[in-house]
Formats: structure tokens, C-alpha cells, sequence
């Protein structure tokens, strides 16, 4: 079915349909009320549109530009952060870059250096001590009196070293044997003393030793009884010649 | 887009508002010059010829297609979607209940001027059109709303659905007794086919 537009603008009341002119009754019921309905819809299509005043343009113009102003400066924020740190970034690879080229030909040379430097220290440390590094190469092999040695061996060991103002009498007694010095010590103390010096390199003088060697004809660099810690028992004997020393120094009194 | 920026006349309504959202003037007043007039006459007929109004709800309709065209969808007609906003201007101001108070005697002194001083040959013109307002103004907001968008506008029955809210039916049954009322108060009048 045609809407009632249609029905009035696009037909005459003598085309309609007994149907459609039943539908219409209400609106009209005749050819003269038809024709004015007809008459009312075409002229109210024209009552449209109405001009609004011009200075409404204007101000929507301005408006617009006021928007679209501050939509370009927000946009542009955001813009110049960003090439803030996109140059940020750029200078930053820029110059791990160039220190990655041309800052790492030093580098390997300087590290040489350091190196060398530290040989060069460790070897002047190592010429400092006594020994030599081929002593070092040799095994400390050392004969070892197993038996301590006699007493007036001591004594004459004592004797020779300067206890020459000590008066006779007082040097004349027994002294009293150190007790054997339990070794302690962290791994600190194995390098406090240098290694060459755990080696005897002289021939023990102790009777004992004399007598053993004579006995087997062996010299005292073929004789390996144990290998010991050379310098724990250094450090036992000098603890124990200083044991003495310190007794002796004592002065009675008169 | 199609065309360069200046020419804009042969862009759809709803291409027009993109390029609004991108910032082009000559859009907007393309737009404008197409919906100006439509809109400011129906939200005259509307709001009973109160012209200043009138003239501050057409702004306020420009100023949202300016400041928010992200709003429309483009999916949707833009002639649907502008009419639809205009309608809920009008309605808010309805509700307000102050237009009748601030109009004297419904009808626009400038339009009553103009209209008198009219040749003789469209006297008649003018008469029936003040009458047909006149007439206009005496219906109920709904049925007024209706004719308008279908007889002054030329929307579509489905248009005005989708612009008043109501169903197709509703829009017909509003239509059928807006012209009947129309017709009947408009009978004194020697209405001329043309």
C-alpha cells in the first residue's frame, strides 16, 4: 500500500482505488478536500528551510579554528617528545658505537700492558727473595734428623751465636728442651714464608747424622729420611733457639 | 578521501564528517551550508518561531559536530544522526518549559513583518504558510515533531523512526493525524494546486 504522501502528491482523486479512497475517507471525503490536503503538503515542502543569520558562519568558523588549533599543538607534543627521544637514542648508539670502533684499538694493548706490569711486579718480587726459581723447580727434598739432636750440639749451636756477654755460670746450666711446636696456621702462613727457604741446604751437623751418614756412606743429599714441611720445622727450630735465648738472657739476681 | 581539500560539494555527508575530524574548514562549512537551513527551520517550527532559541540550539548542534565529530558513527546516516540531535535539543528545551513563556503569541514578530511586506501575488503564499504555522503550533509536540521531518524536511518514514525513537507504525499513525487536524483547520483557505 502507498503511503498517505504518495497517495495525495503523486496521484488525483480519480485514481485512487475504492480501497485507498476508503483509507483516505477520514482525511478526505470528496475531491475538493483531496485537492487541499494535495495543497497543504506540496506548499509545506516549501516552508523549509529558514537561512540562519550569517554571523552564526562566523562564529562557528571561529570555533573550528580555535579547536583545531589546539588539536594541532596537543599533537605536536606528543611529536616533539618523541623526537626528543628518538635523537636521545641516536646519540646514545652514536657513541657506543664509536667507542666500539675506534675506542677498543687501545684496548687490548692496554690490557698487555697491565699484564706485563703484573709479571713484571711478580718477578721482581721473586727476584727480591732469596732463592732462586730454580731452586723452586727442584723438589724440596731435605734430610731430616729424626732424632733430636743432643743436647751440647745445641749448646754449641747456642754458644756460637752472640751470647758472648751472657756470664759463664749462667750459661752453664741445663737448659730446658722447647717443647715441639704444634704448627697452626691458615694457608696465609705457607706464603708468609717463602718456599726456597723450607730447604736445608746445608748438611745437618747433629752427631747423630754424622754417624748414620758415616755408617751408610751416604751423603747428605741422598739421604731422604721424610719429606717434611721444611718450613714448619724451620719455624720450630728457630722458635726454639729463640726459646733458649730468651731464658738465657735471664739475669739472676744477686 | 576523493577530490583535493577545496571540493568538497560532491562529498557524501558522512565523507564530509571525516574530513571535519581531520581538521578541514571547508568541510564543516559545506556541511553547513547543506544543514543550515533544514535544521534552523525545523528547530524554529519547533521551538515556536523563539528565533534567539532557535538560534542557540543551531549553534550549540554545529559546535558538537566541530568539537566532537568523533561522536558519529560513520556507519550511520548523518542525516539521521544530525536530525536526532536537533530533536533531543529540542525536547531538553521542552522540558525547560520556557519557550512558550518567552514567545508572544507563537509566532516570530520578524517573520510576521517580513511576511507583510510581501507582494500582492504571494500575499496568499504567505498567509497560508503563517496559517499552516500557526496550525502547526497548536499540535501536540509529537504529531508537530512527525510532519515536519516528513512534510518540511522530506525524511523518510524510517528516518523519523530512527530520529524520534519510535516504531514505523507509531511515525504513520502520528503522520495520518497531523495532516487530518491540518486539513480540517486549514479548510477556510483557498488552497490552489500549483
Amino acid at each position: 500500500m502507498k503511503q498517505i504522501d504518495d497517495l495525495f502528491l503523486n496521484a488525483h482523486y480519480s485514481d485512487l482505488s475504492p480501497s485507498e479512497q476508503s483509507f483516505l475517507e477520514d482525511l478526505c471525503s470528496d475531491e475538493d478536500s483531496f485537492q487541499q490536503v494535495k495543497s497543504l503538503l506540496a506548499q509545506s515542502a516549501g516552508a523549509l528551510p529558514v537561512n540562519p543569520p550569517e554571523h552564526m558562519l562566523d562564529f562557528l568558523n571561529q570555533t573550528f579554528d580555535q579547536t583545531y588549533s589546539e588539536q594541532e599543538a596537543q599533537k605536536m607534543r606528543p611529536r616533539m617528545f618523541n623526537l626528543f627521544i628518538a635523537s636521545a637514542v641516536a646519540a646514545s648508539v652514536l657513541i657506543f658505537l664509536t667507542i666500539y670502533f675506534f675506542g677498543t684499538n687501545n684496548e687490548p694493548q692496554e690490557q698487555l700492558a697491565k699484564v706485563e706490569k703484573k709479571e713484571q711486579k711478580k718477578k721482581n718480587k721473586q727476584s727480591n727473595l732469596p732463592g732462586t726459581s730454580e731452586q723452586r723447580k727442584t723438589p724440596p727434598v731435605a734430610a731430616v734428623d729424626p732424632t733430636p739432636p743432643p743436647r751440647a750440639a745445641l749448646d754449641r749451636e747456642v754458644s756460637s751465636e752472640m751470647l758472648m756477654d751472657e756470664p759463664a755460670d749462667i750459661a752453664s746450666i741445663d737448659m730446658e728442651d722447647a717443647k715441639p711446636e704444634r704448627v697452626r696456621g691458615s694457608r696465609s702462613d705457607v706464603e708468609a714464608v717463602p718456599r726456597d727457604m723450607n730447604v736445608t741446604n746445608s748438611e745437618p751437623k747433629s752427631n747423630t747424622y754424622m754417624w748414620t751418614s758415616k755408617e751408610k756412606n751416604l751423603s747428605s743429599e741422598q739421604v731422604v729420611i721424610a719429606e717434611v714441611s721444611m718450613k714448619k720445622q724451620n719455624k720450630s727450630d728457630s722458635k726454639r733457639l729463640n726459646t733458649s735465648l730468651m731464658l738465657k738472657q735471664i739475669k739472676p739476681v744477686y | 578521501m576523493r577530490g583535493l581539500k577545496s571540493g568538497f560539494s560532491h562529498f557524501s555527508d558522512e565523507e564530509l564528517m571525516l574530513a571535519i575530524r581531520q581538521g578541514e574548514k571547508t568541510a564543516f562549512n559545506e556541511l553547513y551550508q547543506r544543514y543550515s537551513g533544514k535544521l534552523y527551520g525545523y528547530i524554529l517550527k519547533l521551538l515556536w518561531y523563539n528565533e534567539v532559541r532557535a538560534q542557540d540550539l543551531l549553534q550549540d548542534l554545529f559546535t558538537k559536530i566541530i568539537t566532537q565529530p568523533h561522536l558519529f558513527d560513520t556507519n550511520r546516516n548523518f542525516k539521521t544522526w544530525v536530525y536526532t540531535i536537533a530533536s533531543n535539543l529540542c525536547k531538553n528545551e521542552f522540558k525547560r518549559n520556557e519557550v512558550r513563556k518567552n514567545t508572544s503569541n507563537g509566532l516570530d514578530t520578524h517573520y510576521q513583518l517580513s511576511g507583510a511586506d510581501d507582494v500582492a501575488q504571494t500575499v496568499n503564499d504567505w498567509e497560508f504558510k503563517a496559517a499552516l504555522d500557526r496550525e502547526l503550533l497548536k499540535l501536540d509536540n509529537k504529531h508537530r515533531e512527525v510532519f515536519i521531518l516528513k512534510h518540511m524536511d522530506g525524511l523518510s518514514i524510517k528516518e523519523i523512526s530512527e530520529i524520534v525513537g519510535i516504531n514505523e507504525g507509531t511515525v504513520k499513525s502520528r503522520l495520518f493525524y497531523a495532516i487530518k487536524k491540518l486539513a480540517t483547520e486549514l479548510k477556510m483557505f483557498e488552497l490552489v494546486e500549483r
